[in-house]
């Protein structure tokens, strides 16, 4: 009971920290947002061109699979800072040195980051109602039919959510940026599980489940059906099946076990958490960089030699400064801009340079639509980290006030900052540019000029907005999956799949660019002015 | 030497949910250290965060050179030095690294940035470790960092909150002499807990309490005030607790003999009391008691 008590108590303390803050807001709106989106049919579920009609059992699966797929996937960036908090914060370290156990510290962040998704689960059932009262397609309110998908549906797919963002918050490699990056990934591949390994019971959306209980009726109401099922977003050619009858999901016993079964599995992988789990130990890292060092021939490792190795001179030091002339605080913009761009690249190790080399040189020797086609689009996915910082890596690290203090920030080191972004995208495509300057296309051309400045642009925008890396990371990934990997006209800002209209899109994504950058720059300047 | 003045202007700051940090505090500074005394919560980090521009007062104003540096921060920050009381640093970068890129941000030219990095590192005692990475850097050392950053631009006005926080002791003297040397051609704010610190290198001393500036001067100023009125008495431990209720005791120390307290009071605590020389401590207390005094009866 006392193991309870803590559970629930850490529990507690991090959800009320959490919901006290303006972002908690933010994720409510977006909750609303997505249920308007569910109502006006910017979002539908679809049986092939078809959508049933709005009754309970319907809007009531349609709503629960919107939060199941699309919080699965926001969710795990909104709730992925429970330890991280404790981290930045140090409350860590006071936790650290109680005698609380790291199962019970993790459930505790696992029940309080379910809590905070069930909370927008919440305001999107209410919303599921009130689209059956407004949609007044069919007046026959059925409570059960209505609600119960959120419960057997949506909640475990967020109790696994929940489980995840802690799982990786826990695990070193995966608590930054590649972590954020991977889940998009992940996410991607747990909504086809099922279909993709054939088993239906690896279906964690539920979206699996649902279309199996729906197909019957489908081919037996819709002329002409033939298996699509599918959420589509702004599609609105949508017809509605009038002679589609479907009472819902019959939870069965056996269905209901293979929802809650996931809640366990939530369960299972944060207690696989505990075992990578550092419990706020600053010495698991430091022993990483120190077996770095010695590989390098350091005399020691920097992060566990301790203060009194450096070689200490008499207390009597006189202080030697040279004054500085008077010229010298006026150096070039280069020096900043060189500055920015080690600070951006600094850190990675070898296989990342390695990675951008192999793939700048492949650019150059592949046929041109490969150069600029998959190998570019690869080539600005390898970087995302760098961009990724950009706009908030002084709010990440703490030297605002260091930065902020200084002279000409505006006009000198935001767009050094922006520039380096810009470069490291030349850098990392060149190849293909050549290409396409070697080729004579200069549309072409023009898309990947726009596409290089985009993609810092949106970085340095969501970062300077938000002060995390975590929006450009889940973004750019969602973007980069749709536009140049899957090579969707309009969403390819690289212009490789825009084919006549590349010269058109990439007037577009350059507006964007300077839109963004307008928008990063005045919050900046706000920043500056001070609160 | 060029002009330097730094007016505080009647300067306010009220955060969201009205809880006011500074109230119509004013001060003129020239050339020299202020030791800026002041309890937790008085409002030092406040007015230290406002004169290195980070924020905006709600009322009144700050002058760098006749120059409200609301409208034209830019004419301090150019000649700014600024160790603020957290920093962070870029674990990844060397301790010489983190100073080239905030040199460059500085504005810098290369060849000056250089040679003063090297000199700073050698002055804050960090030139064997200016390759490693910050990340592995003890506090101690971060904070000679911040140190060295705050002096890479030559400031004309350097302002230190809680310098000496996480130094050893032999390190804490070192930055103490580094400031009485700088002293003499900028302004130094040095905002502390540690009245020994201000003690030993400030020319002018602020008290704030309250958001309120309660007194400005030099050390003696402040110190005259207590001149004839610090006392030790020896006394048995269990009578510290009636001393402390009639007394304000500003230390104490365990002795075979008894409790040794030292008590700052217009008349001898006790008839065996032995007067002493006053300290800075002792007269921060016993201003700082005062003002209390005198808001709680203003209260009532």
């Amino acid at each position: 009971m006392r193991a309870l008590g803590v559970v629930y108590a850490i529990a507690r303390a991090d959800f009320l920290e959490r919901v006290r803050r303006y972002s908690y807001l933010v994720t409510l709106l977006f909750a609303v947002y997505l249920g308007y989106a569910a109502g006006t049919g910017i979002i539908s579920l679809r049986l092939g061109d078809y959508r049933g009609v709005y009754t309970s059992a319907w809007i009531g699966v349609m709503v629960s699979l919107v939060a199941t797929t699309f919080l699965s996937l926001v969710g795990f960036y909104i709730v992925k800072n429970a330890v991280d908090r404790d981290r930045q914060t140090r409350v860590g370290e006071i936790l650290a040195a109680t005698p609380l156990t790291k199962s019970s510290y993790l459930l505790g962040k696992l029940l309080s980051n379910f809590a905070v998704l069930a909370s927008m689960v919440a305001v999107l059932a209410v919303a599921a109602v009130a689209i059956q009262i407004v949609a007044a397609e069919d007046r026959t309110f059925h409570a059960r039919a209505l609600l119960l998908p959120f419960l057997f549906l949506t909640l475990p797919a967020m109790a696994l959510t929940a489980a995840m963002a802690l799982f990786f918050e826990a695990f070193r490699f995966l608590r930054g940026g590649f972590g954020n990056v991977l889940w998009f990934f992940l996410w991607s591949f747990g909504i086809a599980l099922p279909a993709v390994t054939n088993h239906p019971q690896l279906d964690p959306s539920g979206l699996w489940m649902v279309y199996q209980s729906m197909l019957p009726a489908a081919h037996a109401g819709i002329p002409g059906y033939k298996d699509g099922f599918s959420l589509t977003i702004a599609d609105k050619s949508v017809r509605v099946a009038t002679g589609f009858h479907w009472n819902g999901v019959e939870w069965t016993p056996a269905i209901v076990i293979s929802r809650l079964a996931w809640i366990a599995v939530a369960i299972a992988l944060v207690l696989c958490g505990t075992w990578f789990f550092d419990r706020f130990d600053p010495a698991r890292s430091r022993q990483k960089s120190g077996a770095k060092s010695r590989r390098k021939g350091a005399a020691a490792a920097a992060g566990v030699v301790p203060e009194l190795a450096t070689v200490r001179a008499p207390i009597a030091t006189s202080t030697h400064l040279t004054p500085l002339a008077s010229g010298a605080r006026h150096s070039g913009a280069w020096r900043i801009l060189v500055a920015e761009l080690r600070l951006a690249l600094k850190g990675y190790r070898w296989w990342w340079y390695a990675g951008a080399g192999g793939l700048l040189i492949a650019q150059f020797f592949a046929p041109l639509d490969v150069a600029r086609g998959p190998l570019l689009a690869v080539a600005w996915l390898w970087p995302v980290l760098v961009w990724s910082a950009l706009g908030t890596r002084e709010a990440r690290f703490g030297t605002e006030q260091l930065l902020f203090s200084c002279a000409r920030i505006l006009p000198r080191q935001f767009p050094a900052a922006w520039m380096a972004g810009i470069l490291v995208a030349a850098l990392t495509g060149l190849g293909a540019a050549v290409r396409l300057a070697l080729a004579g296309q200069s549309a072409g051309l023009l898309a990947w000029a726009a596409g290089a400045l985009f993609i810092p642009s949106l970085a340095l925008a969501l970062g300077v907005w938000s002060g995390s890396s975590k929006f450009f990371e889940g973004l750019y990934v969602a973007l980069w999956y749709v536009g140049p990997l899957h090579r969707v006209p309009g969403i390819d800002f690289t212009g490789s799949a825009n084919g006549a209209q590349a010269g058109r899109y990439a007037l577009f994504y350059l507006g964007v660019a300077a839109v963004l950058v307008g928008a990063a720059f005045f919050r900046r300047a706000r920043q500056l002015r001070g609160a | 030497m060029a002009f330097m003045k730094l007016e505080i202007e009647t300067v306010s700051k009220t955060y969201r949910g009205n809880i006011a940090a500074l109230r119509g505090f004013r001060l003129e500074l020239g050339p020299g250290v202020l030791g800026l005394l002041g309890p937790n919560g008085a409002g030092k980090s406040t007015l230290m965060r406002i004169l290195a521009t980070i924020t905006q007062p709600t009322a009144g104003r700050v002058l760098w050179n006749g120059t409200d540096i609301k409208h034209a921060p830019d004419a301090l920050r150019t000649v700014l030095g600024y160790l603020p009381q957290d920093f962070g640093i870029y674990p990844n970068l060397s301790a010489a690294e983190f100073l080239e890129y905030l040199a460059a941000v500085k504005g810098l030219d290369a060849a000056s940035a250089r040679k003063r990095i090297g000199e700073l590192l050698e002055l804050v005692n960090l030139a064997d470790a200016a390759r490693r990475p910050l990340g592995g850097f003890s506090g101690g050392m971060r904070q000679r960092v911040g140190i060295a950053q705050a002096l890479l631009n030559d400031p004309q006005l350097l302002i230190v909150d809680e310098p000496t926080a996480g130094l050893d002791p032999e390190e804490r003297v070192r930055f103490r002499n580094l400031l009485s040397e700088l002293s003499g051609e900028r302004i130094v704010i040095l905002s502390t807990h540690i009245v020994s610190d201000v003690e030993a290198v400030a020319t002018d001393i602020a008290l704030i309490a309250q958001g309120q500036l309660v007194v400005h001067g030099a050390p003696e100023a402040l110190l005259a005030g207590v001149n004839g009125k610090v006392w030790e008495v020896v006394i048995p431990s269990g009578e510290l607790p009636a001393l402390r209720q009639g007394h304000l005791v500003s230390s104490t120390a365990h002795r075979n003999d008894g409790v040794h307290a030292r008590v700052v009071a217009d008349a001898p605590p006790r008839s065996d009391a032995r007067q002493l020389e006053p300290s800075l401590e002792d007269a921060y207390l016993a201003t700082l008691a005062a003002h209390r005094h005198a808001a709680a009866e203003a209260a009532v």
